[in-house]
């Protein structure tokens, strides 16, 4: 049996948050473990929990989603980054984040990208 | 183009006066010095006056006509000089022939006409040098007029293009974010959802329709601003706090139309983005006899990058009052250690120049 990916929402904006949460919660393919709305306590959440997955946002108090990653290291999850504008979306593939979500978020947009990576995660020795 | 003599009436009245004073001179200095009859004498006047009153009138087109194609300035004057010589000739034959069917038994005058016909010949030269000189210079006045007409009009449309360029855009930024609250409200509550979206839909019309006219009232750029928060509001939720201060003198002042807005948005950009506490966004009004004073301060955290000098928007801002005002000391920062402020002066009397 797929195991769900475990992920974490680190985004800043409640009601963002609360769509991808009702995007992506009952989708058999993801189980979201934490929600975070800035950057340190995001980066706390990652080092503690240890996520397959994280969706961040690039725009966020104390910490950019950018910022986020360059502590972030060793032992990196896979990213999807949130963002409005695609101007961001070369900078995001720089760092090696897989992909990227536009806002408005879409529930077919989110669950597409969402199954890519669970195939991708499920091949994986 | 038609000869200025005829386009304007008091031309066409110089014109006429002055040759007809040449016409009484003449007559007087035949009559007195050269004795010749008055009959002689008046005929004399009229016929080569009138004459080359008719051939000065249409130089004109000849001069147009020379001027059509480039010549280059030798070309110009032999051209000028072939004509002259011709015009002189056809005015002193058709002036000399129609003397002598004037006055064909006048013994003392013809026989003065045929010596005075070198003369005539200098002095027609001289006519038309005066001729081509006066239109030139009529041209060369008109060009200028045309060349000084255009650059007002231009000056015009340049100030209207850099004031329409400095007038804040829509930040695609808060439009997919808001598109994004409003899809997030329409699950969790609907009626929300729809008050946002005419929300929006009011500010982004405010936004449009005031690219047309320069001020408005403070009072309505103030409803706008309200809905522009009111909106953000549900992006940041506790964390957008606005409090404003505006007494009732206040409102109906007038004052560049979307000159706020720049600045609430960098409140929210400076202060509340960089922020998980509340921050508060504070408007102040202070009117006097010439000024209205707005004072627009928002706390911002001291930890976040600090923005590098003076933003596009704020020099936007300081320009557009700048060409409305002309003055340059309207807009002045403060910058403490948690707080930043923007004070604007706005200039009572109105100045909607043009």
């Amino acid at each position: 049996m797929k195991v769900a990916l475990r992920t974490l929402i680190i985004e800043d904006e409640a009601p963002a948050r609360m769509l991808l949460q009702r995007f992506l919660s009952d989708h058999e393919a993801i189980d979201i473990i934490g929600e975070f709305s800035d950057g340190f306590s995001g980066l706390k959440g990652i080092q503690e929990n240890k996520p397959d997955l994280v969706i961040l946002d690039i725009q966020m108090p104390k910490l950019t989603g950018f910022e986020l990653l360059e502590l972030l290291d060793d032992d990196l999850p896979e990213i999807i980054f949130t963002t409005t504008y695609d101007q961001y979306a070369i900078k995001a593939f720089e760092m090696n984040a897989v992909d990227y979500l536009l806002k408005p978020f879409s529930r077919k947009g989110c669950i597409k990208l969402l199954i890519r990576f669970w195939s991708v995660s499920n091949t994986k020795p | 183009m038609l000869n200025p003599f005829v386009k304007n009436r008091n031309y066409l009245i110089i014109y006429l006066a002055v040759w007809a004073t040449l016409m009484l001179i003449q007559t007087a200095i035949l009559n007195y010095y050269q004795e010749l009859s008055f009959s002689a004498s008046i005929n004399d006047a009229v016929v080569f006056n009138g004459l080359l009153a008719l051939i000065g009138f249409n130089i004109w087109y000849v001069l147009r006509f020379n001027m059509k194609d480039q010549q280059s300035s030798f070309d110009l004057i032999v051209n000028h000089m072939l004509v002259g010589i011709v015009t002189i000739a056809i005015w002193l034959a058709s002036g000399y022939f129609l003397m002598q069917a004037l006055e064909p038994s006048n013994e003392v005058y013809l026989a003065f006409l045929q010596e005075s016909l070198p003369w005539r010949a200098i002095i027609g030269a001289f006519f038309y040098l005066i001729f081509i000189l006066i239109y030139y210079m009529m041209l060369y006045y008109e060009d200028l007029q045309q060349k000084m007409r255009v650059e007002t009009e231009l000056n015009g449309l340049v100030r209207e293009a850099e004031l329409s360029a400095l007038k804040s855009q829509i930040n695609p930024h808060f439009l997919f974010n808001s598109l994004n609250s409003i899809s997030s409200l329409t699950m969790s509550s609907p009626e929300k959802a729809q008050e946002m979206v005419i929300k929006l839909s009011d500010f982004l019309r405010y936004s449009l329709s005031h690219d047309r006219n320069e001020t408005t009232s403070l009072k309505k750029e103030l409803e706008n601003i309200e809905r522009y928060l009111d909106i953000e509001k549900v992006r940041f939720g506790h964390r957008l706090k606005y409090e404003k201060n505006v007494p009732e003198a206040c409102l109906q002042a007038e004052i560049p139309n979307m000159i706020l807005q720049p600045l609430f948005e960098n409140a929210i950009k400076h202060g509340v983005y960089h922020s998980t506490e509340e921050v508060l966004i504070e408007m102040r009004c202070m009117p006097n006899d010439q000024f209205i004073e707005l004072h627009i301060q928002n706390d911002f955290d001291p930890e976040a990058a600090k923005p590098k000098g003076e933003g596009i928007g704020l020099k936007n801002i300081r320009n557009r009052l700048q060409l409305i005002y002309q003055r340059a000391d309207l807009l002045e920062i403060k910058r403490e250690k948690i707080s930043f402020e923007v004070v604007l002066r706005i200039p009572l009397q109105k100045s909607k120049k043009h």
